[in-house]
């Protein structure tokens, strides 16, 4: 009797969960090494095929008005980390299909030193295939990535892939400020999108909230939600 | 947690409760779907769950689900409309939840979430990669 009541209440859950909230697909990439670019072109085949890509700003317009108005679903392809084989192996195959990529990049490892990038990984649990690149350049570059911003969307993963809940103040500020900073820098604008390490969403943490939205994002993806922000009074 | 660390986690949750055996990756064979795109029993659930934790999150697409919240002003929906695909994840997560419950009376939120995964693979992943349509 009791399992029963257990079953009804998790279905019940379940459709409470997803009663009155919009779906979007995704699939997340992190590292996308030369050697799968058969299968990750099989997938984004299938994506092209079956689906449609997703601007920020498709997102904003279904969010503020609750329909989507293309004729495919849409699929959201995220790239996490900054990776120089997500330019080198994903970008040229997401052009040539006419897709959109999402690449939440870590200003940090970005900005690190070519010969300081391993290490910097393995500080910042950035997982690395070691004998991908004996350049020893890992991440993609500030020029790479103005090259992508011009097709695709740019978004933040934050300054250090750190978790940022037991961060001093300070810390936390370069944190999350500090790497819209840099993209401010050098992309010559902010992003609009952001993900912290671990996917806490909005509300989970008001101090941090406050940052998110002193630094001006938008958009905040956790780990099964995408957030449109309350935007500050001007 | 980094978000691929989660993702691994999710998808090993299955396997470390002790739902998933030693099974080949093949696809999903007609006779394990339903007409409808369902893993028709606890043990073709069970396959398409390992084959889903098969997959090396730091090297591979996952599909994932996400829901959708607007806490800017902008907006004049307070609720989302449920369409054929909601109801189509609600449908299948309620099936695969009473499978799994075969196997795990209790199941964990992490069991939830690779339940998700599996649904969104279903049309995210190409037509062999070991899933019901």
């Amino acid at each position: 009797m009791s399992q029963v009541a257990t079953i009804e209440q998790r279905k019940q859950q379940i459709n409470q969960q997803l009663d009155g909230q919009a779906l979007i697909r995704a699939i997340n990439f992190h590292n996308t090494s030369r050697w799968r670019e058969a299968e990750f072109t099989e997938q984004l085949q299938h994506c092209q095929q079956n689906f449609t890509p997703v601007t920020e700003d498709d997102l904003a317009s279904y969010l503020a008005t609750g329909q989507w108005q293309k004729a495919k679903p849409g699929v959201i392809l995220a790239f996490y980390e900054g990776y120089r084989s997500n330019y080198d192996v994903i970008v040229p195959l997401l052009d040539k299909l006419g897709l959109v990529g999402w690449f939440f990049v870590i200003t940090g490892f970005i900005n690190a030193p070519i010969e300081q990038q391993l290490t910097y990984a393995n500080r910042h649990d950035i997982g690395m295939d070691l004998n991908e690149y004996l350049d020893g350049r890992y991440a993609m570059t500030w020029e790479e990535l103005r090259d992508v911003d011009k097709r695709h969307v740019v978004a933040s993963h934050a300054l250090s892939h750190q978790f940022v809940d037991p961060m001093d103040e300070a810390t936390r500020r370069e944190e999350i400020i500090g790497s819209q900073n840099s993209f401010r820098k050098e992309l010559g604008h902010p992003v609009r999108t952001f993900v912290l390490r671990g996917g806490p969403a909005f509300g989970e943490n008001p101090a941090v909230d406050k940052m998110v939205l002193e630094a001006g994002y938008q958009i905040q993806f956790s780990n099964f939600q995408i957030q449109k922000l309350p935007q500050p009074a001007p | 947690m980094q978000r691929r660390e989660l993702i691994q986690k999710v998808l090993s949750a299955a396997a470390a409760a002790g739902l998933l055996g030693p099974l080949s990756l093949t696809s999903a064979s007609a006779h394990e779907c339903t007409s409808a795109g369902l893993h028709d029993s606890a043990e073709s659930l069970r396959r398409g769950l390992k084959r889903m934790a098969m997959l090396d999150s730091s090297e591979q697409g996952i599909p994932m689900l996400l829901t959708l919240e607007n806490l800017a002003a902008d907006s004049t929906v307070t609720k989302f409309l449920p369409d054929a695909f909601n109801a189509e994840v609600v449908e299948k997560l309620g099936h695969y939840v009473d499978l799994l419950l075969q196997h795990k009376p209790e199941p964990e939120e992490s069991d939830v979430a690779a339940l998700i995964v599996l649904i969104a693979a279903a049309d995210l992943l190409p037509a062999d990669a070991g899933v019901c349509p």
